[in-house]
């Protein structure tokens, strides 16, 4: 009785006492029939004849007369006592046990600001009340905090509502920030279900505090699901809205460039990328950059951004010193600031080491190459430096970016491996075949059945491409590789003029039977006869371009040269392009999206396990220390040396970490990690409570609550249909009883005698 | 006993009296010989017409001047300058006792008959008295003189009520000792056997009485304006009643108009002069319906 009552009105307590009042009507009728006046009436035979034909009707209408005050004040005791039919829609506080979770979104997107106020602190604000609210039930409310970010660590769990929770809330709410992160609502609602699940109290609430973005809820099936489970098992969600209205937003999408390659004096290409996620074109979008917290002495100006269109620009930046440099670019603010401002570090050298092996020594297709990247070392940034290819079994090859092989008849099997060392951490390798090499050997511990450094078996001799008959057809087709994105569009004349006359062609047998089934290999670029020309494959992290003619016009024994490429313009470019292309594999990303950890596993024989980071500028440096463990590596590659582990994983404000690590000479290694706000969580389109419903499925136990309104917290949004159908049932009541009771009453028509 | 019965003679009441006296003169002929003209031709001073003689009249009253020049008999009539013989009767049984304005029924139809002898006996006419419940309580001869009315006062001031009314018996005793015309004057709640009322009053009539009734009813029995809960006690042993007074005026008005009816309809036939009076009229409304009835009276007898 106890629970049906408090499942069925707010204020429970009161029914009792109601239900005494209903005994108000009857008392006064019977104290009434009681406590009469006595009259000594002389027509009393009259009296007696009116009682007598008249017993039936007074009795029935004094009972109804009874009734209808009886159920007036049922009426007003079920406004009062606030009832409710379903129990789903009743307040979370009606005195029963029960628990409440709070999830709430800390997700880079409830920074969203509108006015004076942001998603975040509205979603805090429900907290409050909700504790408050609680509070005033003492004992029997249990309360529960998971913040998105934190989720496998709740901020409360299973605390009791009262003074010293509240206290305690006010505190750790104060402090609490939103984080810049793109985070699962499904993570945080997992944990919830779980807490729930173990709980045992008689009414459980989730409450789900987002902004609701469509982005978050469409498409999503995780969420749905984890809310039908919760909803089975007879959980009463309650979604929460803070956000009103979708919110347009510009955001800086990207801001990239290759910066493996930067280096001083250098132009380097930066791209920056713009995205409007509003519903409005928006224009004369201005982007400041700045290099190091200087502003740079340009502005980046977007004329129109189509809305839900993104647009990019490119710039340039030189840098004067080598050094580590932070890049951020910066929009004016909207409605969403995190996105506002992208960073990239980039690592500017004095210049970029490029080993350029010449098999044949006397050959001269090095200088092309040389030429082709480095014509004059401060206008590229490029140092090449050309060895032979026992350089490769001496000296260490970590320093330089990428490593041309030209020509190469055969290699030392030390050699291979430590040129197999180099692509996989990484390093760029580019082939260029040549009248000197050894397709036996190649076929044999270069290609190694797909294992090795070269992408495929070739023939054992090199073949001729018969002479262009007209000018349509150009001997280089290019695909739409980004290496060749400079010469992208029709008719180019530099691509035209090139002409390709002897190739390595690869093995027809491999072309036929295997090249499909050998994943990675690509065909970058094929000849005329549409045999491959340019082929890319990946070894370990790094990348390996074969390039299957000659890398300069080395003439052939008819006195013809294989190609007139590296006389062609385009060649230059192509070079160019390749380094850039190869070394962007090299180490870790350009930028990282705020959240990721950055791990370090530093060699124990070079570093100290000292390692100090300093958080992002923009929200109070902080400098952090840590102390990396030793680890011995397992993996045979390294010989099991020891490894110096740790992670850092306070990565949530974007901006640029610098991380100074201690070389066991006292020396320090400086590193940069910029931090972005991921763009996933830009777009502010909000889901309706429609969508919502559609995705949920209108269940009656899914509550959502509009943004600025609590007064579901209190209840009084509960039942407010049936309080309107009961305040129109009292109304008819009234109007009833008081048209019975003028009706059963004696009114002296006063006026009307003396007029 | 003086304040017994000058309690009747209320000076209001008096004064009020007083100014119908002079009302009176200009309606009823005779003054000292008695303010009202009777309707029947009798000894008197004063002549009124001549008629053939027919045998059984009285030889007295042959005109002999007319037989001696017309040698045909002739008889005088006179006005007769009666003294009007009026009886009150007044119910004092228990039920008169009731009233809820400033006097009972009781106490209204004891001052209206004091009221009526008043003005009776001042126009030298002979009032008699009956006052009964359930039987006759007290009687007093009719006489006109001046100081008859402290025996008629004193008479109505005795009565304690009591008893219920039981009125064709009553009305019977009167008829029989009542033999002289005159009028009777029932002032009575009339919350009686309507039969043997009627019977009773029929019988008068037939002694040749003029019968008036004057029906006295308190406010409250009219008009029945009780609220709240009440529990009615019958007057005269008639039962006691708890009930929503409201819920049943409709029916008790209902009731009790009919009964006002049915009596007005009966005296109507009967060709009784009947008047409602209630107890919250005031008291020259008895004297002024006397007043009138007895012009009508004049009229509607003597053709």
């Amino acid at each position: 009785m106890e629970t049906w009552l408090t499942q069925h009105f707010v204020n429970s307590a009161l029914v009792y006492t109601g239900a005494m009042m209903v005994a108000a009507p009857i008392i006064i009728h019977l104290i009434n029939r009681f406590q009469y006046k006595r009259v000594h009436f002389a027509a009393m035979e009259f009296l007696l004849q009116s009682q007598q034909t008249n017993q039936r009707r007074v009795l029935l209408e004094q009972l109804l007369l009874l009734l209808l005050r009886i159920l007036l004040i049922i009426c007003l005791l079920l406004l009062i006592a606030r009832l409710i039919l379903d129990p789903n829609q009743l307040s979370m506080f009606h005195g029963a046990k029960s628990h409440h979770v709070i999830v709430l979104d800390d997700s880079g997107s409830m920074q969203n600001v509108w006015g004076e106020q942001n998603a975040f602190d509205e979603g805090l604000q429900v907290i409050r009340k909700i504790a408050a609210e609680g509070a005033n039930r003492p004992n029997t409310e249990k309360f529960s905090l998971i913040l998105l970010s934190r989720a496998d660590a709740p901020l409360f769990l299973q605390r009791d509502i009262n003074e010293e929770l509240i206290n305690e809330l006010d505190a750790k709410l104060s402090n609490l920030t939103c984080s810049h992160q793109s985070l699962d609502l499904n993570q945080g609602l997992e944990v919830a279900a779980d807490l729930l699940n173990e709980d045992r109290a008689v009414i459980k609430t989730l409450h789900l505090i987002s902004d609701f973005r469509k982005s978050d809820w469409q498409e999503k099936k995780g969420v749905a699901s984890t809310i039908e489970n919760l909803s089975q098992d007879d959980v009463a969600i309650n979604l929460v809205k803070t956000v009103p209205d979708s919110q347009p937003n510009l955001a800086i999408t990207e801001l990239s460039g290759a910066t493996e390659v930067a280096a001083v004096n250098v132009p380097l290409r930066l791209r920056v990328s713009i995205k409007n996620f509003g519903d409005q074109v928006a224009n004369d979008v201005r982007v400041s950059a700045f290099d190091d917290q200087n502003k740079l002495p340009m502005s980046i100006v977007f004329d129109k951004i189509e809305a839900g269109s993104e647009i990019s620009q490119d710039f340039d930046v030189v840098f004067n010193k080598p050094d580590l440099h932070q890049i951020n670019v910066s929009l004016t603010n909207d409605a969403l600031g995190g996105d506002n401002q992208r960073f990239l570090s980039i690592a500017v050298k004095p210049s970029n080491p490029v080993l350029i092996i010449d098999g044949n020594p006397s050959g001269n297709e090095w200088m092309y190459i040389q030429t082709a990247i480095a014509p004059d070392a401060s206008t590229t940034g490029f140092a090449p430096s050309v060895e032979s290819v026992d350089y490769l079994r001496r000296h260490p090859l970590d320093q330089f970016k990428n490593i041309y092989l030209l020509n190469v008849a055969e290699l030392p099997l030390d050699a291979v491996s430590v040129l197999e060392n180099f692509v996989s951490e990484g390093g760029g390798l580019i082939w260029f075949v040549g009248p000197s090499i050894q397709p036996a050997f190649y076929n044999d511990k270069l290609f190694n059945e797909g294992k090795g450094l070269f992408p495929a078996p070739l023939e054992m001799a090199p073949r001729d491409l018969p002479a262009r008959e007209t000018n349509t057809i150009v001997d280089m087709q290019v695909s739409d590789h980004p290496l060749f994105s400079v010469f992208a569009g029709q008719d180019n004349p530099l691509i035209e003029a090139v002409t390709i006359s002897k190739y390595f062609p690869l093995s027809q047998k491999w072309l036929q039977t295997e090249a499909k089934n050998a994943s990675g290999v690509n065909v970058i670029a094929t000849l005329r006869n549409q045999a491959p020309f340019i082929v890319e494959h990946r070894f370990g992290k790094g990348r390996i371009i074969t390039c299957l003619t000659s890398a300069g016009p080395i003439a052939t024994s008819e006195g013809e040269p294989w190609n007139s490429w590296a006389l062609n313009p385009s060649y230059i470019v192509f070079q160019l392009e390749l380094q850039k292309y190869l070394v962007q594999s090299r180490s870790h990303e350009q930028a990282e999206i705020v959240g990721d950890p950055i791990t370090f596993s530093l060699d124990a024989a070079m570093f100290s396990d000292e390692i100090q980071i300093q958080t992002p500028v923009s929200q109070g440096e902080r400098t952090i220390r840590l102390k990396a463990s030793p680890k011995q590596e397992t993996s045979d590659s390294e010989n099991g040396s020891l490894k110096l582990v740790t992670t850092y994983r306070e990565t949530d404000q974007p901006g640029i970490y610098s991380v100074q690590l201690k070389r066991q000479d006292q020396t320090v290694e400086q590193q940069m990690y910029a931090f972005n706000f991921p763009s996933t969580e830009s777009n502010l389109e909000l889901a309706t409570t429609e969508e919502l419903f559609k995705v949920l499925g209108n269940r009656s136990q899914i509550q959502i609550q509009e943004p600025g309104e609590f007064q579901w917290i209190q209840g009084q949004e509960a039942g407010r249909e049936i309080t309107n159908s009961i305040l129109v049932i009292l109304f008819l009541i009234l109007i009833c009883e008081q048209l019975l009771a003028y009706r059963l009453s004696y009114h002296p028509q006063t006026a009307s005698a003396a007029a | 006993m003086t304040q017994d019965y000058r309690k009747f003679l209320l000076p209001e009441a008096i004064s009020r009296i007083s100014r119908l006296e002079i009302r009176a003169r200009s309606i009823v002929e005779g003054f000292l010989s008695g303010l009202h003209r009777s309707p029947f031709f009798g000894q008197s001073v004063e002549f009124a017409q001549h008629r053939e003689y027919a045998p059984g009249d009285d030889v007295r009253n042959i005109d002999w001047k007319v037989w001696s020049k017309t040698d045909k008999y002739y008889i005088k009539q006179y006005e007769e300058d009666t003294n009007l013989r009026t009886t009150l009767l007044v119910d004092v049984s228990e039920s008169m006792q009731f009233g809820t304005g400033p006097l009972s029924k009781y106490e209204y139809g004891c001052t209206a008959a004091a009221a009526l002898s008043y003005l009776l006996l001042k126009q030298q006419d002979a009032v008699g008295l009956v006052t009964f419940d359930d039987a006759v309580r007290s009687k007093v001869q009719p006489l006109s003189k001046r100081n008859h009315l402290n025996a008629l006062l004193t008479a109505l001031a005795a009565e304690k009520p009591a008893k219920k009314t039981d009125i064709f018996d009553v009305l019977k005793e009167v008829a029989e000792t009542r033999s002289k015309k005159g009028t009777i004057i029932l002032i009575s709640d009339l919350f009686v056997n309507r039969e043997n009322l009627f019977k009773g009053l029929r019988l008068l009539q037939y002694r040749g009485h003029d019968v008036m009734l004057l029906h006295i009813l308190d406010d409250q029995e009219l008009d029945f304006n009780y609220g709240g809960t009440t529990r009615f006690e019958g007057m005269e042993e008639t039962g006691e009643l708890v009930c929503d007074p409201r819920s049943l005026r409709e029916g008790y008005l209902n009731a009790m108009q009919e009964f006002l009816n049915e009596i007005r309809r009966r005296c109507a036939k009967n060709k009784f002069d009947y008047q409602t009076i209630r107890t919250s009229e005031y008291l020259d409304a008895a004297l002024a319906h006397y007043l009138n009835h007895r012009i009508g009276m004049q009229q509607s007898i003597r053709q």
